[in-house]
This record gives structure tokens, sequence and C-alpha cells, in this order.
């Protein structure tokens, strides 16, 4: 264990005393907490804006004033997603799905105001976040600094008085992968720890998906630094292991993610936009349209209600029929959206299963499914916060069309209005990001994969014998 | 019992045969002399004798221990390689220091300086960087790392190449009076000045054997330079 830790003394040593190296690092780390405290910024930002909007949408809401409960349901209200604390971590997908959405009667709308489609410099550049230079930057970083480190002890015979002194060839590689390895911990600890210090992490939630975070990016470090340095001890020179580590970092996070995608779009398609809302809206006009209903549903509909208060006419009802015929074609219009989206989910699933599987070859990608997981940002979470505003958009609506049905006023009446206190008494939508437990069988999936990846290269790296190194 | 033992050594590399049944005894407080030209086995000798190659056939023992399978042996001996490759971003005294330390001995900044000066390492030289060293600086640190061991047996390949002859001169005094004190050293060279002004014993190896030993009181450098060329005729 002395020994191990001289070695890793004696490479820090190294790197220190080179200017060059030391004042990459000192760039980097510079960088890396520039980008963690501007992620901080623009989560406090974000956090007011989502604030503020949602607070002026209520009071919006609130001071509607006496309204018929149809066209309140027109007017509609707004879903503001707040993805947690971790986002600025890894925006994930969220800066091309958008944040808010809006809840209205008759239609299921799309997530509007992406960062990319309001910020022209996302669309070109795309955010600087802190994974971003965590997943490219520090990896490159890491290979860069020690694919010469064995090798060099070989080329220059320093290896055999290091054996010489009683050192194993485990200590040697352990010893200076472990010092590699370090200064990736710095460069990661250093990015979170701003973010827990200035966005006051303080739910044990938030602290779980850190925890979970902090964990895959360790995995996935030592990784790459191991699997360097093995590189460097069997290959015959340093250029062959620089380009062999470059080769597969292409291979991870280009290659191998474009054919995933590839693959999995051919084998699991989604449809696209304008097909999913022709879809629906063939199934939806085969039902109840509200302002438009089907004669035959609308009669059979009609024909219960009468029957149902044993009067013969529309206007004997002690009810509005059309709050009724409205809400059937809302439950209708659930039903299709439930059977398209549900295919579009279902696809989502799959295809996030293959690219699972595929992550079995490409760490990287296991890497980056952990990463996005635990900072709430990946499809999982886009889809539960969805879900979660359609449940919502639902009871909103009904509650709206039983006050329109059962609130006093009569079949065809559309200029009665119901009070102001009915409108301030509907609970405002609360989105709170899911616990990260909700998901554990994908994100398990992607740190075992990571932990198996980095077990295997650890031993292969003591498997190494000494007819590599002399 | 001899404190370095070699008995039928053989060692083949792919179909090239490297060691062919080398056979040689190496008593406490002797010097012994591998003599030979490049190729002729003398590193892959130091190489199994450090325990970082296995031999094919025979046996190898220092002290009485197996090299390779006994790890205590390291403290035991100490070597020294043809070309002393340091941590360039560290300079004499740390260096020595490091080397030590990962042997698990404690060098002083004291300490380190007495031994450089044994070494003959000039003392405004111990706290430049090793970069600016030349290689009979570098080797006279080699030679400081093995001291500090204390070692019983020191092994040095080619510990003269490239020295200037006032260095080479310097080893061998520091080599006689190691000997001197008991250790057992077994040097290879190519050097037959050197390792007749240096050595005890003389072994000629040559294309993995040991064609002759001589003790180096019984000839002179120009008598072993005569017998040395009439075997690599051979």
């Amino acid at each position: 264990m002395k020994a191990l830790l001289q070695i890793f003394y004696n490479e820090w040593l190294g790197l220190y005393r080179n200017k060059v190296l030391i004042g990459s690092f000192l760039l980097l780390a510079f960088v890396l907490a520039l980008t963690a405290w501007m992620g901080v910024k623009k989560q406090d930002q974000l956090t007011i804006q989502t604030h503020s909007a949602s607070n002026y949408a209520r009071s919006e809401w609130e001071s509607i004033g006496p309204m018929n409960p149809h066209s309140a349901a027109h007017e509609g209200t707004y879903a503001y997603y707040s993805p947690g604390l971790m986002s600025s971590l890894d925006e994930g997908i969220l800066s091309q799905v958008g944040r808010v959405l809006r809840l209205e009667g008759h239609v299921q709308n799309e997530m509007a105001y992406s960062a990319r489609s309001q910020e022209a410099i996302y669309s070109r550049f795309g955010g600087l976040m802190p994974s971003l230079l965590l997943q490219w930057v520090v990896p490159l970083l890491l290979i860069f600094l020690s694919f010469r480190s064995i090798y060099q002890e070989k080329e220059q015979g320093r290896i055999t008085l290091l054996l010489s002194q009683g050192l194993g060839i485990k200590q040697i590689l352990v010893g200076k992968a472990l010092a590699y390895f370090s200064i990736a911990i710095i460069a990661l600890l250093s990015t979170v720890l701003i973010q827990f210090i200035f966005l006051e992490f303080s739910q044990s939630s938030d602290i779980a998906r850190l925890v979970g975070f902090v964990i895959s990016y360790i995995l996935f470090y030592w990784l790459i630094v191991s699997l360097t340095i093995v590189l460097s001890t069997v290959l015959k020179n340093a250029t062959g292991a620089l380009s062999s580590m470059l080769a597969i970092w292409v291979l991870w996070m280009v290659l191998l993610p474009k054919w995933t995608a590839s693959i999995a779009s051919e084998k699991y398609p989604l449809p696209s936009r304008f097909e999913f809302k022709q879809a629906m809206k063939d199934d939806r006009s085969k039902g109840i349209d509200g302002h438009n209903p089907s004669k035959d549903r609308i009669n059979k509909l009609r024909d219960s209600v009468l029957a149902k208060y044993g009067v013969s006419s529309d206007t004997a009802l002690p009810i509005n029929l059309d709050g009724i015929v409205m809400q059937a074609d809302e439950e209708y219009g659930n039903l299709v959206w439930d059977k398209h989206i549900g295919g579009v989910f279902e696809s989502f699933s799959l295809q996030k299963r293959l690219s699972q599987w595929t992550s079995i070859l490409n760490p990287m990608h296991a890497l980056k499914s952990a990463s996005m997981s635990f900072a709430g940002t990946d499809m999982l979470h886009h889809i539960h916060f969805q879900k979660e505003a359609e449940e919502y958009r639902r009871s909103f609506i009904k509650k709206l069309n039983d006050e329109h049905a059962y609130g006093g006023s009569k079949t065809g009446d559309w200029s009665w209005q119901s009070t102001e206190e009915f409108f301030k008494n509907i609970d405002p939508f609360k989105y709170s990001t899911v616990e990260i437990s909700k998901y554990k069988r994908y994100w398990q999936v992607d740190l075992l994969i990571l932990l198996v990846w980095s077990a295997s290269i650890t031993v292969l790296m003591c498997l190494i014998s000494k007819k590599h190194l002399i | 019992m001899s404190a370095i033992s070699i008995k039928g050594l053989k060692k083949r590399y792919a179909s090239h045969p490297a060691l062919q049944g080398v056979d040689l005894a190496v008593q406490p407080g002797e010097i012994y002399g591998l003599l030979g030209q490049n190729g002729a086995g003398k590193t892959t000798t130091i190489q199994i004798l450090l325990g970082f190659q296995s031999p094919d056939e025979g046996t190898v023992s220092l002290l009485g221990k197996t090299p390779g399978k006994d790890r205590s042996l390291t403290k035991d001996v100490a070597y020294i390689p043809e070309n002393v490759s340091l941590y360039p971003y560290l300079n004499g005294i740390e260096n020595l220091q490091y080397f030590s330390r990962l042997a698990n001995i404690h060098v002083t900044k004291n300490e380190a300086e007495n031994l450089l000066i044994k070494c003959g390492l000039a003392a405004n030289a111990h706290f430049r960087l090793t970069s600016t060293y030349s290689k009979g600086m570098r080797q006279k640190i080699g030679i400081a790392i093995a001291l500090a061991k204390s070692a019983q047996i020191f092994l040095l390949d080619e510990p003269s190449s490239g020295l200037d002859p006032l260095a080479s001169n310097e080893l061998t005094q520091l080599l006689r009076e190691l000997a001197a004190n008991g250790k057992s050293i077994l040097m290879a060279s190519h050097d037959i000045f050197r390792i007749r002004e240096t050595a005890d014993k003389i072994g000629i190896l040559h294309r993995g054997k040991i064609l002759k030993e001589l003790h180096s009181a019984d000839v002179s450098a120009s008598d072993i330079e005569s017998i040395y060329l009439e075997y690599m005729k051979m």
C-alpha cells in the first residue's frame, strides 16, 4: 500500500511540475467551475421564471370571473415542467422537448418553449453544460495524460529499476491509474460541489440522485483510465495506445450511438408528428365531437339520459345535456389519445431497452443514460411529467364539464356562467420530480454495465504479466 | 554456500536459444565479471536472476532462494541497469529518496547526500533536475539507489557503458569496496579492460554458454582479450 501511494504521489508530482499539464488542468478546472456556476445561475433563473409564469397563469385563472365552464375549458391553463436541481448538471433532452404544456379541453397539446426554440445560440451550438465537459473533455484529458504512462517507463528502462525495488506490476499499474483517476475525481467533485453548495440540495431524493450521478462518472472514469493504462502496457508504442484509445473514443461517442439510433428507429419506428395527429383525428372523428357530435352517439346518449331522468325532451331535463355530451367526447378522446400515445411510449420503451443492450458494447451510452436518469432529464422523466399533466387535464376538464352539466344550467344554454369561486376552487397543477427509485430497473442496468466494464478492465490490468513490461 | 548459484540454465526465445546451459557461482565478497558480446545472453542471465524472466531449464538461486518466487529476495538484491533512467522532474536527491521509498527504505536528505558523494556525484548536482544529468551522473544515482538498499547481492548490466574513464575508475573502486565488505557482485560487460580491473573472476559468455572462466589475478587484460577473441571465432 505504501508503494502504491508513493507511485500515486510521484505521478502527481510529475504532473504538478509539468507546466503544460498543470496549465491544462487548471484551465479545465476553471471551465468546469465556470460551467457549473453558469448551470447554477441558469437553474436559478429557470426556477424564478417557472414560478413567475406559474403564478401568473394561476392569477389569470383565478381572476377569470364569472364564465361559462366550457369557455373556461378553452381558456385552459398551463403546466410548467421543473425537472429538479440535478438538471443543471445534465439537461438531457430538456433543451429539445420544452418545459410548458398548455392544458385545455378536447385536445392534448405538445410541450412548447424548448431552449432550442427560444435561444438561437442553442439551436446553433447547443448548451454548455457540466455534463458536456464531464462526458467529452474530462475523458479525453485522461486519455492524453495516461496513454504514455506505462510505455515511457518501458521505453526509458525505468520499469526494470522499479521492479527490482520490489514493486509488483499491479502496484505500478494501479498506482499510476489511481493518480490519473484522481484528477478526474477532482474535476467531477468540484463541479458537483459547486452545484451542491449553491443550489442548496436538501431533499434526500436530490442527494440520492447526486450520489448516483457521481457513482456513474466514477465508474466510467476508472474504466477510461484503466483501459488506457492497459493499452499503454500491452501495445508496442505510445502512438498505438493513443490511436487505439481515440478510435475507441470515436466508436463510443460517435459511431455506435448513431448506429444504435438508426437500428432503434428502424426496429421500433415512431410515427411522424403529422402521422400521429392524423391518426388521432381519424379515430376521434369516428366518435362524438362536442361541437359536431355524431348523431347516432348523441342520440344514444341523449336517450339514456332522458330515460334516467324520466323526461321526453332536452328542455325538460333538470341538467344540461351538453355538459354530459362534452364529457363523453372528452373520455372518448382520452381513449384515442391513450391508444396512440401508448404506442409511442411503448416504442420509446423498446428503443430504450434496445439501446441499453448496446451499452454492453458501448459503456459511454450507459454513462449518458445513467447521467440523464439521475439528472431527471431523460425521456422517462419527461413522459412521467406528460402523464401527470394529462391526468390533471382530465380531472380539470371533467370538473368544468360536470359544472356545465350539473351546475344549474339547462341544455342549450351557452350563456350560463359559473361563479368565480368555483374556478378558484379548482386546484392548480402541481408537479414534483418523480422519485429516482421509480426508474431503478433502468439506471441499475446502466450502473451494472459500467461496473462490469470497469471490473473487467481492472481484472485485465491485474492479469498483465512481466512479459508485457520487460 | 554461494551467494549466486546458476546451474544448467537454459532459456529460449521462440526459435532462438538465448542461454544453453550456463553454470556459474559467485561467493560472498566476490565480483564475477560476465564477459560477452551483444546477444551473448548476459542481460537474459541477469533478468532471470532478478526474477523478471523464468528459466526454461536449470536452477538459479540467490542466497539459497529462488528469484521470482521468493519476494523477500528483493531487499537483498540490488540492480543497476546499463542505462539508469530517472524521473526527469525530480532532482538527484529526490530520485534517490523515491526509489528507496519504493523499496521501503527511508533515506533522509543528509543520508542521500552522503550516498551521492560516496558514489562520486558532485554536491552541486544533488539538487539539479536529473533531466540535466549526463549518463555517468545518472549511473551514479543508480549506484546510490543500489547502495541505499544495503543489499547482499549486486547485479550490474553494462555498468561502465558510456562512462568516462574517471567515472569508470570510480565505479571500480566503489565495487571493490563493496566486495571488501562481503557483498557479492555479478557484472555483465563487454569492456575487457574494465572487467579485468574490477572482477575477481571472469566468465566468457558466448552464444548462451560460458566457455571459459578466468581469475583476473592470473591474467592481464591483453591475455583476456586474446582468449576472448579466440573464443569469439568459435
